[in-house]
């Protein structure tokens, strides 16, 4: 009863803050949508890479130049796409005026080219002037980046053709493919991403409402008061940490609507997830604690927290791989729970299993940052002793 | 259990380091009365008070709570003691009614929390969040929550102090309720015009311990002090030459009789046809009892 009061009182005080509903429910959400929208279309920009090449025959290709090109053009993974001119004249203003990105002149004697002398092909960038004669093949391209990514791109694929030419009839295929270890999923930022915003939401709450909430209890004499009634302390502490609970089970929920609507990956409603998810909150929840037993002041534990906060979400691998950091850095890596939590949430979301690793550094802090917040507390609630 | 003293205090003492801050202090609170604790700030008063409370652990001394001895402050004792704290505040973000009823749902037995608000004319601020209170309304709120479970002692802690006099007088009504209430009430405050209003009986403390005790009459005349008249004529103020004169024209005499002191003095002024103004009278009080055994006023 006495619990049910408390827990109303300060959920109602609670989310009557902007800066609980922001901080820990509108952020953790607003950046995930960002993150992902900026970032995942950078990941699959790849993908998106189309060059646009022109191709003119002075006299069409016949026999093996013919299937030879013909497959290239039509070939999977090729990052042009090709089009046919009638008229060289067009295809050369159209580079001009850069709508292709480079144009390909096959001239009337080509065909009769021994495809094993292809490696003897002069190319040549135009420059100033477009003119620029080529002996066999002309390409033309401007100055812009894609158009230097689609010649070096032919060039390459030029050179392909010759070595399979002129290899042709001398290698066998005498050799068997078998495919080792697991198939690696798809890359997904926001798969990636996902881990790292539940926890950024539940540290919100850890970092900033327990160890501030309760240093602004103890300075505002708010404890004190209740020291004088029946209250037990066990009482107010279930009170004051059901009500932070409840803002992160409702942070955890909007993310997964969020994450429902992103369609992600969804192991992530799976028990094993899901029990994953419960044990990190337990334990981002003790770090909680532990600030509040130092700081009992409500500027310090703001400081604290803030600075306890960014090294931990920064240097726990949440938006970045931390391996390649300085090994100082990488030592605070090793050291901070974080790194194994968000781990093992992508460890779950990849197929893997959670390592032993990602359950026993952060049950480690869990005992440590309980032990010492119990004696700590006991302080506190006594007021005075 | 009968018992004539809500509270009995038996050499009470409690160290901190070098300081003595209550040093052997010795009370008995009368039901039903309000008892002041009266003493400048660092007194001890709040040390022994918040002892009382259980906030505090005495060093030595003895505890008894409705004639029984105790060794703490229990929640048996808690549920029938409210308290109002020297400076403490709420959730900044609940409303008036919601932080009465959430004191209230801490004790087993409480009062209407409406009736509450009624009493103590909160009715207009109910809906009202405790950061938008004045000081005086964050004190009726105080006030309420210590007794919203219906205590037997009421405990304030200086419920008055960095309140203007309007806020201060309301507060004084609020506490007198109390008293018809039939509330036992320990009222700690170094305003010495609070604790002759509001009191029965007076500790006054200093550096820890009781220097005087009693009630306001007897400790005043235990001093044995005058009173003193000051007033000014219109003219002829040499027909009161037997008086001392200061150098604005007003007249000053010492009397422990005021009654016949005033008749001599509007007897003269009638006969002279003069009329008497700015007249005043200062009853020796608490300020002088504290000043005549420390040698410092109460709040140096």
């Amino acid at each position: 009863m006495k619990i049910k009061e408390l827990f109303t009182a300060y959920t109602k005080d609670s989310f009557r803050q902007f800066e609980t509903v922001f901080w820990a429910i509108v952020f953790p959400s607003l950046f995930f949508i960002f993150f992902v929208s900026i970032f995942e279309n950078a990941f699959n920009q790849e993908n998106d890479f189309n060059l646009k090449a022109g191709i003119y025959y002075e006299k069409p290709l016949t026999g093996i130049n013919k299937m030879t090109f013909e497959s290239v053009f039509n070939a999977e993974g090729i990052p042009f796409h090709f089009s046919e001119y009638t008229d060289k004249e067009k295809g050369i203003e159209d580079v001009k005026k850069k709508d292709i990105d480079i144009f390909i002149v096959f001239p009337e004697n080509f065909d009769k080219l021994n495809l094993k002398n292809f490696d003897r092909l002069n190319l040549k960038f135009i420059s100033d002037k477009l003119n620029v004669n080529i002996d066999n093949l002309q390409i033309y391209t401007n100055y812009t980046t894609d158009s230097q990514y689609a010649y070096k791109i032919f060039k390459s694929i030029t050179d392909e053709i010759n070595i399979a030419i002129k290899n042709k009839g001398e290698l066998k295929e005498n050799f068997r493919l078998e495919y080792i270890g697991t198939q690696e999923k798809e890359f997904r930022y926001r798969d990636y991403l996902f881990p790292s915003i539940l926890l950024m939401g539940i540290l919100t709450i850890s970092f900033f409402n327990i160890p501030i909430g309760m240093a602004e209890n103890i300075e505002k004499g708010i404890i004190k008061r209740f020291s004088v009634t029946p209250l037990r302390g066990s009482d107010f502490f279930m009170g004051f940490m059901l009500s932070n609970l409840l803002v992160v089970v409702l942070s955890i929920i909007v993310l997964y609507f969020e994450g429902y609507l992103l369609k992600i990956e969804p192991v992530v409603y799976s028990f094993k997830f899901l029990s994953f998810l419960f044990y990190s909150i337990i334990v981002c929840v003790s770090f909680g604690l532990l600030i509040a037993s130092f700081f009992k002041k409500i500027n310090t534990a703001a400081v604290f927290g803030q600075i306890a906060y960014q090294m931990t979400i920064f240097l726990s691998g949440f938006y970045f791989d931390t391996k390649a950091t300085p090994w100082i850095i990488r030592w605070y890596v090793y050291f901070n729970p974080v790194t194994y939590m968000v781990d093992g949430m992508r460890n779950i979301i990849n197929g893997n299993s959670v390592g032993l690793q990602n359950l026993i550094v952060p049950a480690i802090w869990l005992v440590v940052s309980l032990t010492v917040f119990s004696f700590s507390f006991k302080r506190v609630m006594h007021y005075e002793k | 259990m009968d018992y004539t003293n809500s509270i009995e205090v038996h050499n009470l003492k409690k160290y901190y380091k070098d300081t003595k801050a209550v040093d052997g202090i010795s009370l008995s609170i009368e039901k039903g009365k309000v008892t002041a604790i009266l003493g400048p700030n660092g007194a001890g008063k709040t040390t022994t008070v918040e002892t009382l409370e259980g906030l505090r652990k005495a060093d030595s001394g003895e505890i008894y709570y409705f004639g029984e001895k105790i060794k703490e402050v229990d929640e048996k004792i808690k549920e029938k003691i409210g308290v109002q704290l020297q400076s403490s505040t709420f959730l900044s973000n609940l409303t008036v009614y919601e932080t009465i009823k959430t004191f209230a749902g801490l004790y087993k037995k409480s009062l209407d929390v409406d009736k509450i608000i009624i009493k103590f004319n909160l009715e207009e601020k109910k809906k009202s969040k405790i950061k938008n209170l004045s000081g005086g309304e964050q004190q009726r709120v105080a006030l309420a929550c210590a007794v919203i479970n219906d205590p037997e002692i009421v405990f304030l802690d200086e419920p008055t102090t960095g309140l203007d006099p309007q806020a201060r007088r309301n507060l004084w009504t609020a506490i007198e309720e109390l008293k018809k209430d039939g509330k036992t009430v320990v009222l700690t405050t170094h305003y010495m015009e609070e604790a002759e209003y509001l009191s029965d009986k007076i500790y006054i403390v200093d550096h820890g311990k009781i220097i005087a005790e009693g009630k306001v009459n007897e400790l005043v005349k235990t001093i044995n002090m005058k009173s003193v008249i000051n007033f000014s004529v219109n003219h002829k103020s040499e027909i009161f030459s037997e008086y001392q004169k200061n150098e604005d024209g007003i007249f000053k005499t010492e009397t422990s009789d005021i009654e016949k002191t005033l008749v001599e003095i509007y007897e003269k002024a009638r006969k002279n046809d003069l009329t008497i103004e700015n007249l005043s009278i200062r009853n020796p009080n608490l300020e002088d009892v504290f000043l005549h055994l420390t040698g410092r006023k109460l709040r140096d």
